[in-house]
Protein backbone atom coordinates (compact mmCIF):
# COMPACT_ATOMS: atom_id res chain seq x y z
CA UNK A 1 0.00 0.00 0.00
CA UNK A 2 2.78 2.41 0.89
CA UNK A 3 4.59 1.38 -2.24
CA UNK A 4 1.53 2.09 -4.38
CA UNK A 5 1.21 5.53 -2.81
CA UNK A 6 4.86 6.21 -3.54
CA UNK A 7 4.41 5.21 -7.21
CA UNK A 8 1.40 7.50 -7.49
CA UNK A 9 3.36 10.38 -6.00
CA UNK A 10 6.16 9.85 -8.54
CA UNK A 11 3.62 9.82 -11.38
CA UNK A 12 2.06 13.05 -10.11
CA UNK A 13 5.40 14.81 -9.82
CA UNK A 14 6.47 13.62 -13.27
CA UNK A 15 3.18 14.76 -14.81
CA UNK A 16 3.39 18.17 -13.14
CA UNK A 17 6.98 18.67 -14.35
CA UNK A 18 6.14 17.64 -17.91
CA UNK A 19 3.07 19.91 -18.04
CA UNK A 20 0.68 17.06 -18.83
CA UNK A 21 -2.95 17.05 -17.76
CA UNK A 22 -3.09 15.66 -14.24
CA UNK A 23 -6.87 15.76 -14.46
CA UNK A 24 -6.85 13.23 -17.28
CA UNK A 25 -4.36 10.97 -15.54
CA UNK A 26 -6.40 10.80 -12.39
CA UNK A 27 -9.85 10.70 -13.87
CA UNK A 28 -10.30 6.94 -13.59
CA UNK A 29 -8.30 6.29 -10.46
CA UNK A 30 -9.52 9.08 -8.24
CA UNK A 31 -12.68 10.62 -9.53
CA UNK A 32 -13.99 13.65 -7.69
CA UNK A 33 -10.59 14.69 -6.34
CA UNK A 34 -10.67 18.26 -5.12
CA UNK A 35 -6.90 18.54 -4.99
CA UNK A 36 -6.58 18.90 -8.78
CA UNK A 37 -6.94 22.50 -9.89
CA UNK A 38 -8.13 23.03 -13.47
CA UNK A 39 -6.33 25.53 -15.65
CA UNK A 40 -7.73 29.00 -14.97
CA UNK A 41 -9.94 30.06 -17.87
CA UNK A 42 -8.61 33.61 -17.70
CA UNK A 43 -5.28 32.37 -19.03
CA UNK A 44 -6.92 31.20 -22.25
CA UNK A 45 -6.55 33.83 -24.97
CA UNK A 46 -9.92 35.29 -25.91
CA UNK A 47 -10.65 35.00 -29.63
CA UNK A 48 -10.99 38.30 -31.41
CA UNK A 49 -14.61 39.13 -32.10
CA UNK A 50 -15.47 38.71 -35.73
CA UNK A 51 -18.00 40.46 -37.89
CA UNK A 52 -21.17 38.58 -38.82
CA UNK A 53 -20.37 36.54 -41.88
CA UNK A 54 -16.75 37.60 -41.75
CA UNK A 55 -14.44 35.95 -44.17
CA UNK A 56 -12.22 33.20 -42.81
CA UNK A 57 -8.62 34.28 -42.70
CA UNK A 58 -9.50 37.94 -42.50
CA UNK A 59 -7.67 38.52 -39.25
CA UNK A 60 -4.47 36.90 -40.43
CA UNK A 61 -4.67 39.06 -43.53
CA UNK A 62 -5.23 42.08 -41.30
CA UNK A 63 -2.12 41.21 -39.31
CA UNK A 64 -0.03 41.13 -42.44
CA UNK A 65 2.44 43.91 -43.07
CA UNK A 66 1.06 44.31 -46.59
CA UNK A 67 -1.17 47.41 -46.51
CA UNK A 68 -3.28 46.11 -49.38
CA UNK A 69 -3.99 42.90 -47.45
CA UNK A 70 -5.13 44.98 -44.47
CA UNK A 71 -7.42 47.04 -46.71
CA UNK A 72 -8.77 43.83 -48.24
CA UNK A 73 -9.56 42.58 -44.72
CA UNK A 74 -11.44 45.81 -43.94
CA UNK A 75 -13.51 45.44 -47.08
CA UNK A 76 -14.13 41.77 -46.33
CA UNK A 77 -15.58 42.70 -42.95
CA UNK A 78 -17.91 45.17 -44.69
CA UNK A 79 -19.33 42.30 -46.74
CA UNK A 80 -20.34 40.57 -43.52
CA UNK A 81 -21.95 43.71 -42.16
CA UNK A 82 -23.70 44.40 -45.46
CA UNK A 83 -25.34 40.98 -45.37
CA UNK A 84 -26.62 41.64 -41.85
CA UNK A 85 -27.80 45.14 -42.80
CA UNK A 86 -29.62 43.88 -45.89
CA UNK A 87 -31.32 41.16 -43.86
CA UNK A 88 -32.43 43.55 -41.12
CA UNK A 89 -33.68 46.10 -43.65
CA UNK A 90 -35.60 43.40 -45.51
CA UNK A 91 -37.09 42.00 -42.27
CA UNK A 92 -38.10 45.52 -41.20
CA UNK A 93 -39.82 46.13 -44.52
CA UNK A 94 -41.57 42.77 -44.38
CA UNK A 95 -42.95 43.48 -40.90
CA UNK A 96 -43.95 47.06 -41.77
CA UNK A 97 -45.62 45.86 -44.96
CA UNK A 98 -47.82 43.18 -43.41
CA UNK A 99 -51.38 43.65 -44.60
CA UNK A 100 -53.19 42.51 -41.47
CA UNK A 101 -53.05 45.89 -39.80
CA UNK A 102 -50.06 45.54 -37.55
CA UNK B 1 -62.94 61.01 -81.43
CA UNK B 2 -63.79 63.14 -78.43
CA UNK B 3 -66.38 60.57 -77.40
CA UNK B 4 -63.77 57.83 -77.62
CA UNK B 5 -61.36 59.78 -75.47
CA UNK B 6 -64.08 60.52 -72.93
CA UNK B 7 -65.13 56.87 -72.90
CA UNK B 8 -61.55 55.83 -72.37
CA UNK B 9 -61.17 58.27 -69.50
CA UNK B 10 -64.33 56.93 -67.83
CA UNK B 11 -63.15 53.36 -68.27
CA UNK B 12 -59.77 54.26 -66.84
CA UNK B 13 -61.44 55.91 -63.86
CA UNK B 14 -63.57 52.83 -63.21
CA UNK B 15 -60.51 50.61 -63.41
CA UNK B 16 -58.58 52.94 -61.08
CA UNK B 17 -61.39 52.96 -58.51
CA UNK B 18 -61.66 49.18 -58.75
CA UNK B 19 -57.93 48.79 -58.27
CA UNK B 20 -57.96 51.11 -55.25
CA UNK B 21 -60.75 49.12 -53.63
CA UNK B 22 -59.11 45.81 -54.48
CA UNK B 23 -55.79 46.94 -52.99
CA UNK B 24 -57.48 48.26 -49.86
CA UNK B 25 -59.64 45.20 -49.34
CA UNK B 26 -57.23 43.05 -47.27
CA UNK B 27 -56.48 45.86 -44.82
CA UNK B 28 -60.16 46.76 -44.49
CA UNK B 29 -61.13 43.16 -43.97
CA UNK B 30 -58.46 42.78 -41.30
CA UNK B 31 -59.53 45.99 -39.57
CA UNK B 32 -63.20 45.05 -39.37
CA UNK B 33 -63.61 42.82 -36.32
CA UNK B 34 -65.54 39.58 -36.59
CA UNK B 35 -69.16 39.74 -35.32
CA UNK B 36 -70.03 36.75 -33.19
CA UNK B 37 -68.24 35.71 -30.02
CA UNK B 38 -67.04 32.50 -31.64
CA UNK B 39 -65.75 34.38 -34.67
CA UNK B 40 -63.92 36.90 -32.49
CA UNK B 41 -62.38 34.11 -30.45
CA UNK B 42 -61.23 32.25 -33.56
CA UNK B 43 -59.77 35.39 -35.14
CA UNK B 44 -58.22 36.46 -31.84
CA UNK B 45 -56.58 33.08 -31.34
CA UNK B 46 -55.06 33.23 -34.82
CA UNK B 47 -53.91 36.86 -34.55
CA UNK B 48 -52.24 36.33 -31.18
CA UNK B 49 -50.75 32.98 -32.21
CA UNK B 50 -49.24 34.48 -35.37
CA UNK B 51 -47.66 37.29 -33.38
CA UNK B 52 -46.38 34.99 -30.65
CA UNK B 53 -44.74 32.82 -33.31
CA UNK B 54 -43.13 35.86 -34.94
CA UNK B 55 -41.92 37.27 -31.61
CA UNK B 56 -40.46 33.92 -30.57
CA UNK B 57 -38.54 33.91 -33.84
CA UNK B 58 -37.38 37.54 -33.65
CA UNK B 59 -36.28 37.71 -30.01
CA UNK B 60 -33.39 35.23 -30.44
CA UNK B 61 -32.40 36.91 -33.71
CA UNK B 62 -32.12 40.28 -32.05
CA UNK B 63 -30.34 38.76 -29.04
CA UNK B 64 -27.73 37.20 -31.32
CA UNK B 65 -27.27 40.26 -33.54
CA UNK B 66 -23.77 41.57 -32.86
CA UNK B 67 -24.35 44.83 -34.74
CA UNK B 68 -26.85 46.37 -32.33
CA UNK B 69 -25.53 48.56 -29.53
CA UNK B 70 -26.12 47.15 -26.03
CA UNK B 71 -28.41 50.01 -25.14
CA UNK B 72 -30.60 49.64 -28.22
CA UNK B 73 -30.65 45.87 -27.90
CA UNK B 74 -31.93 46.25 -24.35
CA UNK B 75 -34.67 48.62 -25.53
CA UNK B 76 -35.69 46.36 -28.40
CA UNK B 77 -35.78 43.20 -26.31
CA UNK B 78 -37.79 45.04 -23.65
CA UNK B 79 -40.40 45.96 -26.26
CA UNK B 80 -40.52 42.55 -27.92
CA UNK B 81 -40.75 40.67 -24.63
CA UNK B 82 -43.50 43.00 -23.43
CA UNK B 83 -45.34 42.39 -26.71
CA UNK B 84 -44.94 38.65 -26.23
CA UNK B 85 -46.41 38.79 -22.73
CA UNK B 86 -49.18 41.05 -24.00
CA UNK B 87 -50.11 38.65 -26.80
CA UNK B 88 -50.12 35.69 -24.42
CA UNK B 89 -52.35 37.55 -21.97
CA UNK B 90 -54.73 38.65 -24.72
CA UNK B 91 -54.94 35.13 -26.13
CA UNK B 92 -56.05 33.88 -22.71
CA UNK B 93 -58.42 36.79 -22.17
CA UNK B 94 -60.13 36.40 -25.54
CA UNK B 95 -60.54 32.66 -25.05
CA UNK B 96 -62.14 33.30 -21.65
CA UNK B 97 -64.42 36.15 -22.77
CA UNK B 98 -68.11 35.38 -22.37
CA UNK B 99 -69.59 38.26 -24.33
CA UNK B 100 -69.05 39.98 -27.65
CA UNK B 101 -68.22 43.40 -26.18
CA UNK B 102 -65.31 42.27 -24.03
CA UNK B 103 -64.00 39.92 -26.71
CA UNK B 104 -64.16 42.70 -29.31
CA UNK B 105 -62.31 45.06 -26.98
CA UNK B 106 -59.58 42.50 -26.38
CA UNK B 107 -59.39 41.74 -30.09
CA UNK B 108 -58.99 45.43 -30.91
CA UNK B 109 -56.24 45.68 -28.31
CA UNK B 110 -54.11 43.19 -30.28
CA UNK B 111 -53.70 45.85 -32.94
CA UNK B 112 -54.20 49.24 -31.31
CA UNK B 113 -52.12 48.64 -28.17
CA UNK B 114 -49.25 46.59 -29.57
CA UNK B 115 -48.71 46.84 -33.35
CA UNK B 116 -46.35 43.91 -33.13
CA UNK B 117 -45.59 43.93 -36.85
CA UNK B 118 -46.12 47.58 -37.78
CA UNK B 119 -44.06 48.91 -34.87
CA UNK B 120 -42.33 46.34 -32.64
CA UNK B 121 -40.65 44.07 -35.17
CA UNK B 122 -40.28 46.71 -37.88
CA UNK B 123 -38.59 49.24 -35.61
CA UNK B 124 -36.34 46.52 -34.16
CA UNK B 125 -34.92 45.62 -37.55
CA UNK B 126 -34.65 49.18 -38.81
CA UNK B 127 -32.76 50.13 -35.64
CA UNK B 128 -30.54 47.07 -36.00
CA UNK B 129 -29.71 47.99 -39.60
CA UNK B 130 -29.02 51.59 -38.58
CA UNK B 131 -26.75 50.50 -35.73
CA UNK B 132 -24.86 48.13 -38.02
CA UNK B 133 -24.29 50.87 -40.58
CA UNK B 134 -23.26 53.43 -37.98
CA UNK B 135 -21.15 51.36 -35.62
CA UNK B 136 -19.68 48.74 -37.95
CA UNK B 137 -19.90 49.41 -41.68
CA UNK B 138 -18.95 53.09 -41.66
CA UNK B 139 -15.96 52.61 -39.30
CA UNK B 140 -14.74 49.73 -41.50
CA UNK B 141 -15.10 51.89 -44.61
CA UNK B 142 -13.31 54.76 -42.89
CA UNK B 143 -10.49 52.42 -41.89
CA UNK B 144 -10.15 51.24 -45.48
CA UNK B 145 -10.24 54.84 -46.70
CA UNK B 146 -7.47 55.86 -44.28
CA UNK B 147 -5.28 52.97 -45.35
CA UNK B 148 -5.89 53.61 -49.04
CA UNK B 149 -5.02 57.28 -48.56
CA UNK B 150 -1.79 56.29 -46.81
CA UNK B 151 -0.95 53.75 -49.49
CA UNK B 152 -1.52 56.32 -52.26
CA UNK B 153 0.63 58.85 -50.43
CA UNK B 154 3.42 56.35 -49.82
CA UNK B 155 4.31 52.97 -51.23
CA UNK B 156 1.79 53.14 -54.09
CA UNK B 157 2.13 56.84 -54.98
CA UNK B 158 3.32 56.00 -58.47
CA UNK B 159 0.05 54.17 -59.16
CA UNK B 160 -2.16 57.16 -58.46
CA UNK B 161 -4.20 58.32 -61.45
CA UNK B 162 -6.98 60.88 -61.95
CA UNK B 163 -9.46 57.99 -62.02
CA UNK B 164 -8.20 56.69 -58.69
CA UNK B 165 -8.32 60.18 -57.21
CA UNK B 166 -11.92 60.51 -58.43
CA UNK B 167 -12.84 57.20 -56.82
CA UNK B 168 -11.19 58.29 -53.58
CA UNK B 169 -13.19 61.53 -53.67
CA UNK B 170 -16.40 59.59 -54.24
CA UNK B 171 -15.47 57.17 -51.44
CA UNK B 172 -15.22 60.15 -49.06
CA UNK B 173 -18.50 61.56 -50.36
CA UNK B 174 -20.35 58.25 -49.93
CA UNK B 175 -19.02 57.75 -46.40
CA UNK B 176 -20.19 61.28 -45.57
CA UNK B 177 -23.58 60.60 -47.17
CA UNK B 178 -24.04 57.35 -45.24
CA UNK B 179 -22.99 59.05 -42.01
CA UNK B 180 -25.43 61.91 -42.52
CA UNK B 181 -28.30 59.65 -43.60
CA UNK B 182 -28.04 57.30 -40.63
CA UNK B 183 -27.39 59.83 -37.87
CA UNK B 184 -30.08 59.48 -35.19
CA UNK B 185 -32.10 56.95 -37.18
CA UNK B 186 -31.92 54.09 -34.67
CA UNK B 187 -33.20 56.38 -31.91
CA UNK B 188 -35.92 57.72 -34.22
CA UNK B 189 -37.05 54.18 -35.05
CA UNK B 190 -37.12 53.09 -31.42
CA UNK B 191 -39.07 56.17 -30.34
CA UNK B 192 -42.11 55.16 -32.40
CA UNK B 193 -45.02 53.84 -30.33
CA UNK B 194 -48.21 52.00 -31.25
CA UNK B 195 -50.08 55.26 -30.59
CA UNK B 196 -47.86 57.02 -33.14
CA UNK B 197 -48.65 54.27 -35.64
CA UNK B 198 -52.38 54.54 -34.91
CA UNK B 199 -52.22 58.23 -35.76
CA UNK B 200 -50.06 57.71 -38.84
CA UNK B 201 -49.51 54.30 -40.39
CA UNK B 202 -46.54 55.70 -42.35
CA UNK B 203 -44.75 56.84 -39.20
CA UNK B 204 -41.72 54.64 -39.92
CA UNK B 205 -41.43 55.63 -43.57
CA UNK B 206 -38.78 58.32 -42.97
CA UNK B 207 -36.73 55.78 -41.04
CA UNK B 208 -37.04 53.36 -43.92
CA UNK B 209 -35.96 56.03 -46.40
CA UNK B 210 -32.94 56.99 -44.29
CA UNK B 211 -31.78 53.39 -43.88
CA UNK B 212 -32.26 52.80 -47.60
CA UNK B 213 -30.16 55.88 -48.46
CA UNK B 214 -27.41 54.87 -46.04
CA UNK B 215 -27.35 51.30 -47.37
CA UNK B 216 -26.97 52.59 -50.93
CA UNK B 217 -24.14 54.94 -49.89
CA UNK B 218 -22.33 52.15 -48.01
CA UNK B 219 -22.50 49.92 -51.09
CA UNK B 220 -21.20 52.66 -53.38
CA UNK B 221 -18.39 53.44 -50.94
CA UNK B 222 -17.47 49.77 -50.79
CA UNK B 223 -17.38 49.63 -54.60
CA UNK B 224 -15.11 52.68 -54.72
CA UNK B 225 -12.72 51.24 -52.14
CA UNK B 226 -12.69 47.87 -53.88
CA UNK B 227 -11.98 49.49 -57.25
CA UNK B 228 -9.08 51.52 -55.84
CA UNK B 229 -7.70 48.44 -54.13
CA UNK B 230 -7.88 46.47 -57.38
CA UNK B 231 -6.10 49.27 -59.22
CA UNK B 232 -3.25 49.22 -56.71
CA UNK B 233 -2.71 45.47 -56.91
Amino acid sequence: MRRAAGVLAVILIAAALSGCSVRGTLAGAHSGSSSVTPTPTSSIPTPRPSAPGSIAGGSSAADSSDPLARISADLGSIDGYSNQIDKDFSDGNAAAGKSDNG
Amino acid sequence: MKRTVLGGAIAASIITVALVFTAAAPAMAATAPPKTLAEIQTAGAKATSDRITSLNREIPRISGNTCITDSNKSTILGTLNADLTGMQDLASAIAADADVASAAAHYKSIFDDYRVYGVGIAQAHYAAAADCIQSKAIPALTAAQTKLTAALAGKYADKSTPEIEAMMADLAAQIAAATAAIDGVAAEALAVTPADYNANHAVLSSVKTSVSSAVAAVKLAKQDAQAVLSALK
